[in-house]
């Protein structure tokens, strides 16, 4: 809850407002009893018809008064309710856009999410119910008991056994719900894992047509979901029964010593009934309040888990304070990229270190070169690229981008001077050209057309019966890939980055176009530093600088020329492309 | 079971919110904006269906809240006659034996309540368990169309957010629901026997009840529905943001990305505000019109006392159940509105149930048993969009175990005849004849079995990756599975990791490279054994010399299998026995390598290109 208390904490005004109704209500509720037995005791008993009426106005009148402020607790409690929920909710999610990816990749995608809806909603649901039953229902049940007290404090002795031990049960039921609860939460996300996979895997499900397969699995975490949450709910069902006997007790208790107190005269029938009022009066507290503690021993179990989110102490979360000013276009002396005895493993789950997939990479690129990265799967290109909008910091040696070391350098200045496109590259919900406009958020539309023709993609795109505001499915599941291949190149250029990134992107389109996207870029002006994956040794052999990868390792840096003398690996690629 | 036809002739989309159409697919976004009349009690019902199963637990809750009520209307029985015993003793005889009976009264209604949360408890959660293996049953009999157009995060919550909605409430709603039945009942037996007078003046309000209940759950119904749709509009950001969070940091688009999310979070806490002061405002009024009600008792009670009618122990009693009767009444009043929220959701799910299925197997549909991989085109046509072709009279032919490639430029609808070929989709004109009969002749399951497929987007499950190699073959042994890596060339390189076959693999590992994700799909394909072979740029990412080995293994695997190969390196494809070059949705060229060099048309100016490099 800790992580809670902050968010209540700003809507104080509002909260204030609530409580001043809510006691306002509260005074309505404990008057009521009073005047009821008043109008039994003066009226009816007396036989008083005009007190009768009087009194039963009066009455009216207080529940009305009471009936307005609770709407207007009610409206508060709303508002306070649901700004938090909303706060709570963007702050989580920017947390997480600013998490690393060693961060990220900590936690189950599912979780994220079910956290950031699913246990938000339950704290909504607390603090709207705790607003209901904040100081009220401890102020009627109080105020019962000191009536009760006034009334009678003999029979009142009954009270102080009886609320204690309500207490002693409200302890025992947290003890018990709150694992229960935050079992429950977590089954529900691997329930929501397992869907969320399927969903991402539908076509392989059909394609392999496993369908009895998944729906095993859906039944396992489904199973599992229901199974948690029936015994947590039958667990935390085992305590309001108990107190609710408890209190009954005590009215038969107080029935049983106002018997012979009424005989004496110490007491009138009157008072039993208001008595008896107030003890009903205090139920209806108990119950309030055991109703909004039951919420919140979920609540906590869900509180945990925001927290943790809101707690996350990412240690290599994108570092945003500018240390270093990044400015690679005016400063000509440094080279545009430099890797010195460069390191890198991924980040692995809590206990083992995984292996390294970058080891002691060393090599310099100047300025406006084109550099092309060519070696086996898993040789460690990707990786190698990643390491230059920081995505992930090297464990030993060091990157430098522009002359500035990637640890020391302000990651907005740093991202925003690199073009990225990713081998998989995804895609948005939304149109094209702001699919495209991410990459320079306030590009015009003739820099977006232009970035789509340099890409090839103008085409296709003003073909569409929309053209450029053609909506894109999420992940761009209604384009081909070539076409969603296109787009990120087209993102990309937008941004007129000082370094193009472009890691085997072109996989998925045919050779002519290829052949015109890479036309157009190295024509490109001013004319980026640009460093290309590619799989294709046409692609890499006119250049001056090849970086041929294997194994995590540099197998060889230079010219076509010059690996073909001296880099076997390079040879082995270069002869497995010839067309004989 | 729906057997809706919806392929053949689509149905007009329905319409959207402000939402333009996507180009090819058809996709309706955030699924189901539309305002479709909604019955009440049909959803009650439909919803109570599912319950069928359960119905002796029905009958057990009911009894339970039969024996609570009995304890819940005795109660302020006895109480009153003990306060008639303490104003005129002598008139109440039983007075001992009543504080005898209190107690034991009250530990069955503590026995009876618990038994009945337990009960609901395990009714409504297995019911939302149904609910949400119906749900997901359902999605599997869905075309794939609908997985295209439905935002995922959207479907997720409709799956977890929503059906945790209706259990929380319909369990609720139950045990109130049958416990208000019988203890408004019960009173009003009880009211009448004690006087009849009393009885209608504490019955003067409940018109009151249903009138303000009503008008208050018109309110919340329609909030609790944009809730539940805000709800899920937020999932679906924060799902798609978190999977393209590579492209979100690169670009460092967190700010808009943020921007974006507050929107619908904003949209969220509106209707959510909404909603919960409206349901708010129940209880507020309900207490109004109970204390009217009270005043009501109170003045008709005296005047009745004072003409000698009554006793005030009467009127004691009257005041007990006339609260006894509101309570149940405002409690109703409460519930109602809850069920909007529970119905809203219901809707949501009911709507994906309601989704029309894969058109189903004909009757008379034969199974596939033993696949040769005959295929014939014949002037197939297709659009994902009425309207808009992807794909025109189509022809070509496909002899068993030939090797039939795909070529020409991208979005030419190479990828649309995968789907077709497989029934992801069905053809709009023409036929697909395999072994001598139509496609849809087949049963689609036994279909599907025929095919071995590596899609251009390789989808690896978490597990390890012995559970992904055999994902097509569950029963495949270790033995079989490195056999088959083996022949993919990845074997080698899963030895080489820190767990072998037993490594798992998550979405967030960066375990395996794109590449290597692609070489275990092949693997995965090749241990399924399939009659056909379909490799839609199975390997795009995958460095050339391992690509070579693989074509090598593959071609092996290919012998007497009908393959498809989709590639943009001719390299890869010159080999085939049959080469489609598909330009515009049609087939603009057909033939082998040789055939096709020597005519000089597109393929040939396209292989001439990558022969003389591409260097930038």
């Amino acid at each position: 809850m800790t992580h809670i208390i902050p968010y209540w904490k700003r809507y104080q005004r509002l909260i204030a407002i609530g409580v001043f109704f809510l006691i306002l209500e509260s005074f309505g509720d404990l008057l009521q009893p009073m005047v009821v037995s008043m109008i039994i005791d003066q009226g009816v008993m007396e036989g008083a018809l005009d007190v009768v009426f009087r009194l039963g106005g009066l009455m009216l009148l207080v529940t009305v008064f009471g009936a307005t402020c609770a709407a207007m607790r009610c409206v508060m409690a709303s508002r306070v309710s649901q700004q938090f929920g909303a706060d709570l909710r963007l702050d989580l999610f920017a947390k997480i856009n600013n998490f690393s990816f060693a961060a990220l990749g900590r936690r189950e995608p599912a979780s994220m999410i079910t956290r950031m809806t699913n246990d938000t909603s339950q704290l909504v649901g607390f603090t709207n119910g705790m607003m209901r039953v904040f100081l009220r229902s401890p102020i009627l049940l109080f105020g019962a008991i000191t009536m009760t007290f006034m009334l009678n404090p003999r029979l009142a002795m009954i009270l102080l056994v009886v609320v204690p031990l309500i207490a002693i049960l409200m302890y025992i039921s947290l003890r018990v719900g709150f694992p229960l609860f935050t079992k429950m939460q977590e089954a529900l996300d691997r329930n929501n894992a397992v869907l969320r996979e399927y969903l991402s895997g539908v076509r392989v499900v059909k394609a392999y047509n496993t369908f009895d397969q998944e729906i095993d699995r859906f039944d396992v975490s489904n199973s599992d979901l229901a199974n948690t949450a029936i015994k947590a709910s039958r667990v935390i069902g085992v305590f309001f029964p108990i107190i609710s006997f408890a209190v009954n007790i005590a009215v038969v208790a107080t029935l049983w010593l106002a018997r012979s107190w009424v005989a004496d005269s110490q007491m009138n029938v009157g008072q039993v009934v208001a008595f008896l009022n107030y003890v009903m009066q205090i139920t209806m507290s108990l119950r309030m309040i055991f109703n909004v503690y039951q919420m919140f021993i979920r609540a906590k179990a869900s509180a945990n888990r925001v927290g943790d989110i809101i707690a996350e102490e990412d240690t290599e979360a994108d570092n945003r304070r500018a240390h270093t000013a990044l400015n690679i276009t005016s400063d000509t002396s440094n080279p545009a990229i430099e890797f010195a005895g460069v390191t890198f493993a991924y980040p692995g789950s809590q206990h083992s270190e995984s292996e390294p997939v970058l080891k002691d990479i060393t090599f310099t690129l100047p300025k406006g070169e084109i550099l092309g990265i060519i070696g086996p799967t898993g040789a460690g290109k990707s990786s190698l690229v990643g390491l230059l909008p920081g995505f992930y910091m090297p464990q030993s040696g060091d990157v430098y981008v522009a002359g500035v070391n990637t640890k020391d350098a302000d990651i907005t200045a740093l991202r925003a001077s690199i073009a990225y496109v990713a081998q998989q590259n995804t895609l948005f919900h939304g149109t094209i050209a702001n699919n495209i406009r991410m990459g320079k958020a306030n590009a015009t539309t003739e820099e977006v057309e232009d970035a789509a023709m340099a890409a090839m993609a103008h085409d296709f795109i003003a073909a569409c019966p929309e053209g450029y505001d053609t909506i894109v499915s999420q992940k761009g599941v209604n384009l081909s890939g070539g076409q969603k291949q296109r787009l990120g190149i087209a993102r990309a250029l937008v941004r007129k980055a000082d370094i193009l990134i472009l890691d085997d992107c072109v996989s998925a389109v045919d050779v002519e176009t290829e052949a015109a996207i890479l036309q157009a870029i190295s024509n490109l002006d001013p004319s980026p530093t640009i460093v290309m994956i590619t799989q294709r040794i046409s692609s890499v052999m006119n250049l001056r600088h090849i970086l041929v990868m294997d194994a995590g390792k540099v197998a060889g840096y230079g010219s076509h020329d010059y690996l073909m003398e001296h880099c076997g690996v390079y040879q082995e690629i270069y002869h497995s492309q010839l067309i004989d | 079971m729906q057997n809706q036809q919806n392929t053949t002739s689509p149905p007009p989309p329905p319409p959207r919110i402000g939402m333009a159409q996507p180009m090819m697919h058809g996709g309706n976004r955030f699924a189901r904006v539309k305002e479709r009349p909604r019955n009440f009690a049909k959803t009650v019902a439909r919803l109570l269906g599912y319950f069928r199963e359960q119905w002796f637990v029905l009958v057990i809750i009911f009894i339970l809240s039969l024996a609570s009520s009995v304890a819940a209307l005795a109660g302020p029985f006895l109480i009153g006659r003990v306060i008639d015993g303490l104003v005129a003793p002598a008139d109440v005889p039983e007075l001992a034996l009543i504080f005898l009976i209190l107690p034991i009264m009250y530990a069955w209604d503590g026995i009876s309540h618990f038994m009945q949360t337990w009960v609901v408890a395990g009714a409504s959660q297995k019911l939302v368990k149904t609910l949400r293996g119906l749900l997901f049953k359902h999605l599997q009999s869905l075309p794939i169309k609908f997985f295209d157009s439905h935002m995922h995060g959207e479907l997720m919550s409709r799956l977890s957010n929503d059906t945790d909605n209706i259990a929380g409430i319909l369990g609720m709603a139950l045990v109130s629901l049958s416990s208000v039945a019988i203890t408004l009942t019960g009173v009003l037996v009880m009211m009448l026997w004690l006087s009849p007078t009393m009885t209608f003046f504490t019955l003067v309000s409940v018109p009151l009840f249903f009138l303000v209940s009503k008008a208050i759950a018109s309110q919340t119904r329609k909030y609790f529905r944009s809730q539940q749709v805000a709800l899920g509009m937020l999932n679906a950001k924060i799902e798609e943001d978190i999977s393209g969070m590579a492209v979100i940091k690169a670009y460092g688009c967190e700010n808009s990305a943020v921007e974006e999310f507050a929107r619908i979070n904003e949209d969220l806490r509106y209707a959510g505000t909404r909603a919960q002061i409206w349901s708010g405002f129940i209880m507020p009024a309900m207490n109004v019109i109970n204390n009217l009600s009270l005043a009501v008792v109170a003045f008709a009670g005296s005047v009745l006392v004072i003409n000698g009618n009554l006793t005030v122990g009467i009127i004691a009693t009257f005041i007990a159940y006339s609260r006894q009767f509101s309570r149940p009444l405002n409690e109703m009043a409460g519930v109602y509105n809850q069920l909007q929220s529970a119905l809203a959701s219901a809707e949501r799910v009911f709507d994906i149930l309601d989704e029309p299925v894969e058109k189903e197997d004909p009757p008379g549909a034969v199974a596939l048993d033993s696949p040769r991989g005959d295929i014939i085109f014949k002037g197939v046509g297709f659009g994902y969009k009425p309207g808009v072709p992807v794909i025109e009279d189509c022809n070509f032919h496909a002899p068993t175990g030939s090797v039939i490639a795909l070529v020409g430029p991208t979005g030419a609808g190479k990828t649309t005849i995968v789907n077709l070929v497989t029934r992801f989709y069905d053809v709009d004109a023409g036929s697909i004849v395999l072994d001598g009969r139509p496609l849809e002749e087949y049963t689609r399951s036994t279909l599907r079995r025929a095919f071995g497929i590596v899609l251009q987007d390789t989808y690896l499950f978490t597990g390890t990756i012995m559970d992904n190699l055999r994902y097509g073959h569950p029963s495949a042994t270790e033995e079989e599975v490195k056999a088959a890596a083996k022949l993919v060339g990845v074997d080698h390189f899963i030895r080489q990791l820190a767990d072998g076959y037993n490594t798992v693999l998550t979405e967030n590992s960066r375990t395996l490279s794109q590449g290597q994700r692609q070489l275990l799909a092949i693997t995965r394909c090749v241990l399924a054994n399939p009659a056909i072979l379909i490799l839609d740029e199975a390997t795009s990412s995958v460095d050339t010399r391992t690509e070579v080995k693989i074509q090598q293994a593959m071609g092996m695997l290919m012998r007497g299998r009908t393959s498809f190969v989709i590639a943009h390196r001719l390299r890869t494809v010159a080999g085939a026995d049959q080469i489609l070059v598909v330009d515009s949705g049609r087939i603009a060229e057909q033939g082998n390598h040789d055939s096709l060099m020597a005519a000089g048309g597109i393929y040939a100016r396209m292989f001439e290109m990558q022969l003389r490099g591409l260097g930038v």
